[in-house]
């Protein structure tokens, strides 16, 4: 299996969720926040209709006034508390407001680790489309929908529905952020990259400056808000969360030219009051660029943190927590191929959990299926659990690569697994010697000691007298690779082990 | 030096002019209505006839420091009150509850303040609040002739080139079968400065079109007085319904930085998160209302959506819109209304 994608560049790239979890997460403050004050009087004329009968209508008619102020009085609560009783009477949109005054704060709350199943999404789309039917000029809704689309994979109707969006509310930062995420996921930076251009509330807010940044990046381009995103992230004027994204995104920039002490300064700010892109972008700063950031166990608290809180449990060694959280992080960004990959790998792979691996891969399938990373590990995982006709389904198709090293290892390296599962086990062992030939002379030691591994296990299974020696080579391999997942997965293929499956599978 | 009991709570007993007879106090702190504090009374006449006093108390405004200049605005402010009234009595609106009379007596022993204004009012039964506390359930003929009502209300005011600008359940009053407007102490007429004009929220927010909230006014006369009363109905359609106002049941499904209170950018800025709110609130709304009109609950919805439009300059029926003179034009709404009333009192919507 292709253990994981490039992780040598990470770009931030604002994340696509909808409108009120992305509120919830804080990105959608305005730009300059005030405290406008309204009139009391209403309120307070309220109180004498309260004591001289308090019924369920005078209660939310100062549930009403209440949202406008800062209301501390008894009597307001004791209105609210009528209203939300169960035998009230009270109509559930009555119950909502009362519940708002009680408790404006909400707490924000995370996905599991169980996927959403495609009929959700379904059900999501018929109702979202049903809101744009009674009001077509809904743009955050045309932005659901475009969501909603690239989950069940129909890229054309969400560039669409995306393009309403877009035309109904060119300067919003949710949406832009969105069509951002989405063109970029389309693997059209350059759209994404206009769209924001032509917007002039870009230079002036600094969420939309950090997408600026992210989609140049992407494409190789030099930011244009370079200056303003420096001059916003000293000015001042914005909330340390405000300028988080451009904090991160420029100080990556910094590191990129060598600049440590820039990038040092800047992901020091980023981090001042991070949301998760911000965090999960730091963590991937202090794997590649030493001694430019340091994470704290308390930033891990961050809502929604699931891609950095997988890869520190990765480090940690603690497999089964890394895999749920990047199953969350995969219902977080259920499009993200590096979720899907990293959920996928982890289950398949770490865990040897090949049939969890298969959900999530034709899952991620949905939204992606043209993705070679997923359909190589899909192909993997099913072989592994000897579908291998499915396995073929997925695979065949599949371009060799020839032109990137990486790449074409991994699929040599599937090509073996292949045949093994077919019963040619010779040509397996050519293939896979061939992929751990190719792994090393390109440097790339943690896939060599991956399928040695794999070459080892396919060995075991087919009793071939070679299989020790692939297992010493696998072990040696291992010893001299850095991943830290490798010498679990070595354990799966403990010949005890292979034999105590093979008989499994058997009966 | 002990303080003089104020004139306007001495009115009980006193005979006024045209045979009224001040027989009740209403227990009640004083209120600030069209700028003025009042002091309300029960009053009947020999013939039977009660109404319901309205005295203005100016005596808070003379102890001021400077008591011409706090005097000022509330003489113009009851003044504007009257002229208004004088309007609709004149022009027989039957469903605006207007001043039978108004006058000024003298309170025996009332010192230099000993002559008090007052205003006389039809007397009510009670205000719709309270009617839709003790009405059933799910009494949807009542609520829907009441609405017409008032819809009718609306267009006998903006006939007159008024607009009512405080439109809320506290002020529409039941009189038997028939319900009307009351108050016309915020109401604005075209060409007329008001004392309340430089005000940003004439009455209570919850109750003030939501881009107003927002500090979004539009300049012209129509769109921002004309329309607001639109909204204003189409929110007291929701409180009818859903018993909370538009604006309200909207901010509960906004995010906070969203609100009113912390937004410090334009309403264009906001306007599509609030769309979003405001449509998610028109679904939920729809689900309620079928609970009372079953398959109406449709149609009643798209009033609502019409007259609530987030968008000011979008608000009014579409048939009407394309032109300006008709956006606001509540004649359409009258009839809609009409014929589902007309079905609820047939029992039309009677749940099997």
């Amino acid at each position: 299996m292709n253990p994981l994608f490039d992780d040598t560049v990470r770009r931030v790239i604002p994340r696509w969720r909808s409108l009120a979890t992305t509120a919830d997460l804080g990105e959608l403050g305005p730009a300059k926040a005030i405290t406008r004050h309204f009139p009391s009087e209403p309120l307070s004329e309220k109180r004498t209709d309260w004591l001289e009968g308090p019924n369920l209508f005078v209660a939310t008619d100062i549930v009403g006034s209440a949202l406008f102020a800062d209301a501390e009085e008894e009597f307001v609560k004791q209105a609210a508390s009528l209203v939300v009783h169960p035998d009230s009477g009270a109509t559930f949109i009555a119950r909502r407001a009362a519940e708002k005054l009680l408790d404006p704060t909400r707490k924000v709350e995370e996905p599991t680790s169980t996927l959403v199943t495609r009929t959700e999404i379904y059900q999501r789309l018929h109702d979202t489309r049903h809101t744009l039917k009674n009001d077509p000029r809904n743009a955050i809704a045309w932005a659901e929908v475009s969501y909603l689309y690239t989950l069940v994979g129909q890229p054309a109707k969400a560039s669409a529905a995306m393009r309403a969006a877009v035309s109904l509310a060119p300067h919003n930062r949710y949406i832009l952020r969105s069509a951002t995420r989405l063109f970029v996921h389309e693997k059209d930076p350059a759209k994404a990259l206009w769209l924001l251009r032509r917007s002039d509330r870009v230079p002036h807010d600094p969420w939309l400056m950090a997408a600026e940044i992210g989609v140049a990046g992407v494409m190789s381009q030099t930011p244009r808000v370079a200056k303003a995103a420096i001059a916003a992230i000293s000015s001042g004027d914005f909330k340390p969360r405000d300028i988080s994204e451009i904090a991160v995104a420029m100080g990556t920039l910094e590191a990129e030219h060598g600049n440590r002490q820039k990038a040092k300064k800047l992901f020091r700010r980023a981090l001042e009051d991070p949301n998760e892109n911000v965090l999960a972008q730091a963590a991937w700063a202090a794997r590649v660029t030493t001694r430019t950031v340091d994470i704290s166990a308390s930033d891990l608290n961050v809502p929604y943190s699931f891609e950095a809180r997988a890869r520190l449990y990765a480090q940690q060694k603690d497999w089964e927590n890394a895999f749920q959280e990047s199953a969350r992080w995969l219902n977080d960004q259920r499009f993200s191929i590096r979720a899907a990959a990293y959920a996928s790998y982890l289950a398949g792979v770490v865990l040897a959990q090949h049939e969890n691996a298969v959900t999530i891969l034709e899952e991620a399938a949905v939204a992606n299926p043209d993705d070679w990373t997923l359909r190589n590990n899909l192909a993997f995982s099913l072989a592994s659990i000897d579908r291998t006709t499915e396995a073929h389904k997925a695979f065949d198709s599949l371009p060799d690569e020839a032109e990137n090293s990486y790449r074409h290892g991994v699929w040599l390296a599937t090509s073996g697994l292949l045949r093994f599962r077919d019963g040619d086990t010779a040509e397996g062992q050519r293939l896979y010697d061939e992929a751990i030939e190719l792994f090393g002379r390109s440097g790339f030691q943690n896939a060599r000691a991956n399928a040695a591994i794999f070459k080892a296990r396919e060995e075991l299974r087919a009793n071939l007298e070679t299989a020790e020696a692939a297992l010493n080579a696998a072990k040696d391999w291992v010893s001299k690779a850095t991943s830290p997942e490798l010498e679990t997965v070595l354990e799966h293929i403990d010949p005890e082990k292979v034999r105590e499956q093979m008989e499994l599978t058997r009966s | 030096m002990s303080a003089q009991p104020v004139p306007a709570y001495q009115l009980l007993g006193l005979t006024l002019a045209d045979d009224w007879k001040v027989v009740e106090q209403i227990q009640r702190a004083a209120t600030a209505t069209g700028g003025c504090f009042s002091v309300g009374y029960f009053v009947e006449k020999s013939d039977g006839r009660r109404g319901f006093l309205k005295a203005l108390d100016f005596s808070l405004a003379l102890q001021s420091p400077d008591p011409v200049a706090a005097l000022n605005p509330l003489l113009d402010a009851f003044e504007y009150e009257r002229n208004m009234l004088n309007i609709c009595r004149a022009r027989r609106m039957s469903k605006v509850a207007t001043a039978i009379t108004d006058g000024v007596v003298d309170v025996p022993g009332g010192g230099l303040l000993s002559r008090v204004s007052y205003l006389i009012f039809e007397r009510a039964d009670r205000d719709s609040r309270a009617h839709l506390a003790a009405a059933a359930q799910f009494d949807a003929a009542w609520r829907l002739r009441s609405l017409h009502h008032i819809a009718t209300a609306l267009k006998q005011l903006h006939a007159q080139n008024i607009a009512h600008q405080d439109v809320k359940p506290s002020n529409v009053l039941v009189f038997g079968d028939t319900s009307k407007i009351a108050d016309l102490g915020r109401a604005s007429q075209m060409g007329i400065i008001a004392p309340h004009d430089g005000e940003p929220f004439a009455g209570d927010p919850q109750y003030t079109p939501i881009e107003v909230c927002y500090g979004h006014v539009d300049p012209e006369w129509r769109r921002q007085r004309l329309g607001a009363d639109l909204y204003l109905f189409g929110s007291l359609i929701h409180f009818f319904f859903a018993q909370v106002a538009m604006t309200p049941a909207t901010l509960a499904l906004l995010a906070p930085p969203h609100w009113p209170i912390h937004w410090g950018d334009s309403y264009a800025a906001v306007l599509p998160y609030v769309r979003n709110a405001f449509d998610n609130a028109c679904s939920d709304f729809q689900i309620v209302a079928q609970q009372f009109v079953k398959n109406d609950a449709a149609e009643l919805t798209t009033l609502l959506r019409y007259l609530c439009e987030p968008d000011p300059a979008l608000r009014g029926h579409p048939l009407n819109r394309r032109n300006a003179a008709t956006q606001f034009s509540v004649e359409r709404f009258i009839s809609r209304l009409d014929v589902l009333a007309g079905k609820a009192e047939l029992g039309f919507f009677k749940m099997s």
